[in-house]
């Protein structure tokens, strides 16, 4: 479904992605970990076109979308739900959902998508009429996923959700990834919780220093003592 | 000095619409601000542009001037378009100083060609809303400044139906709020500057063709509106809409009452009271107190 060639991207003069090359297929989790600064929401952000890809190819569904602009990538199916949830914090919560379903033009989807929606999420349903700001991290992780699904997204990008929440909250968000893949939806899941992260996904790749240095099942990857050592801490 | 009831209501109409007037040109700034994160020194000019759109549509052209005030202000919305097409766009990757100092060369630009187009003589622009005073029982009221008020409360309040009601006023404040996430939304982030500045430059424009019948239209009428405008922005609360209609109306107000008492120093009044009220409250009148 996904495939990343040898992609690399700078900031500035700093060689942050070094030829990543992985792929993502239909239905799947994969998850990518590595530790901070190892180019993980760098690869994410150049996948969805917020940062240009000076090397290397995104290959989406046979084709590529390399350096596309981040509104055609979304209108391909897409979504990227960023670090930090970002959701917007002076806007409601429903409007911030609204705004998730911005490339959709039927309206009765759109109506019934955010029913689900609510359905998943009652909480949001409750503080619909608050501005986003003022939830908790845990209900602004819930918006951020939320609004992600608004435009039906056939491969989602999760950029580090369980970060900042309490271990309760990290399993109810764990819990509600495996749910939204049951659905059909494949994930890219971008980790710092590495045993969680790796528990979960049917695949998984380490990146170090923007490389991937390793490769293999869930299972596999976790079993590995380098792994094991220096992103599980055993 | 004596005032009466009867003079203090028109001091305040007067006020008011004025204040109006520098609203709508604080919400010019606070728009393309929130956008692209930059003071726009040209917005003095959209002004400018409104006032002479007008000029000619209404005098030259013979437009019914309802027809003329609405082609003005879109005319002037389509010059924001091309701007934030042909010099903002191609400079958001530099430091925003650099679109600041471009915003300067795009009003010295904007007024030489005005020149060139409409003289250096002052126009005179037809009274459209009557010249003769309507009484209401004691008060004697000029019809000009009701029209003004009028038509920029209108104005402003389609402004925020637009901001949230509607799809692209949210995913215009979604893209001021945080860019990199509106765009993972899937709005076009540059189609929305586009939207900022032209609504940001037809603000002005509507502010210019409206003040065009009460003033005589100049080509170098922008700088001095631009400046009010900008103060009254920084006076209510930089960067907030609420805050650019309080301050504008603060200001005209303020403004109108201290011209009755010393009419010299009008626009100096302006400032003076511009620099009190941020001694006072360094973020404006409606701005956030922490700073």
């Amino acid at each position: 479904m996904l495939e990343v060639k040898g992609v690399e991207c700078f900031y500035g003069n700093i060689n942050v992605l070094k030829g990543v090359s992985f792929r993502v297929d239909k239905g799947e989790i994969v998850a990518l970990i590595g530790a901070n600064g190892a180019g993980k929401t760098t690869t994410l952000r150049a996948i969805s076109g917020l940062v240009r890809v000076a090397k290397g190819e995104v290959v989406y569904e046979g084709r590529s979308i390399t350096n596309h602009p981040p509104y055609a990538i979304v209108a391909r199916g897409i979504v990227h739900v960023p670090e930090g949830r970002q959701v917007f914090q002076e806007l409601s919560v429903e409007d911030n959902l609204i705004l998730g379903a911005y490339t959709v033009k039927d309206a009765a989807a759109k109506r019934e998508t955010l029913r689900q929606v609510y359905e998943r999420f009652p909480r949001l349903k409750e503080r619909r009429r608050q501005m986003a700001g003022t939830l908790s991290g845990g209900e602004q992780q819930m918006l951020a996923i939320g609004r992600a699904l608004m435009s039906r997204p056939r491969l989602l990008l999760l950029d580090e959700p369980s970060m900042g929440l309490a271990p309760i909250l990290v399993r109810e968000v764990f819990s509600i990834i495996e749910e939204i893949s049951k659905t059909g939806t494949t994930i890219l899941l971008v980790e710092q919780n590495a045993r969680m992260a790796l528990k979960l996904a049917d695949r998984a790749y380490v990146l170090r220093t923007g490389s991937i240095v390793l490769s293999g099942s869930g299972r596999e990857v976790a079993a590995n003592p380098e792994v094991r050592e220096a992103y599980l801490a055993e | 000095m004596q005032f009466s009831v009867s003079d203090l209501v028109q001091i305040i109409l007067s006020g008011v619409a004025m204040g109006s007037i520098y609203a709508l040109m604080a919400l010019g700034f606070t728009i393309i601000y929130n956008a692209l994160r930059l003071i726009n020194f040209a917005q003095g000019d959209m002004f400018m542009l409104g006032a002479t759109f007008g000029l000619t549509l209404f005098v030259m052209w013979r437009l019914p001037f309802s027809v003329a005030f609405l082609l003005a202000g879109l005319g002037v919305a389509v010059v924001g378009m091309i701007i934030e097409r042909t010099v903002f766009r191609p400079l958001r990757r530099y430091p925003v100083l650099n679109l600041i100092i471009a915003t300067i060369g795009i009003s010295i630009t904007l007024r030489a060609l005005a020149l060139i187009i409409w003289g250096s003589q002052a126009l005179l622009f037809p009274p459209v809303f009557g010249d003769k005073p309507i009484t209401v029982g004691k008060l004697v009221l000029m019809p000009h400044y009701l029209w003004i008020i009028g038509i920029a409360v209108v104005v402003i309040a389609l402004l925020q139906a637009f901001f949230t009601l509607t799809l692209p006023g949210k995913a215009m404040r979604a893209t001021a709020q945080n860019r990199d996430a509106a765009a993972l939304m899937g709005i076009n982030v540059f189609r929305m500057d586009s939207l900022a500045s032209a609504i940001s430059a037809g603000l002005g424009g509507f502010g210019g063709v409206l003040i065009a019948p009460v003033f005589f239209v100049t080509t170098e009428m922008g700088a001095l509106a631009g400046l009010k405008g900008f103060a009254a922005a920084v006076l209510g609360g930089f960067g907030t809409i609420p805050g650019a209609i309080v301050g504008g109306l603060v200001l005209g107000v303020s403004e109108s009452l201290a011209a009755s008492v010393v009419s010299a120093y009008r626009d100096a009044v302006a400032f003076v009271i511009l620099i009190a009220v941020l001694l006072w409250r360094p973020g404006g009148i409606m701005g956030r107190k922490t700073r």
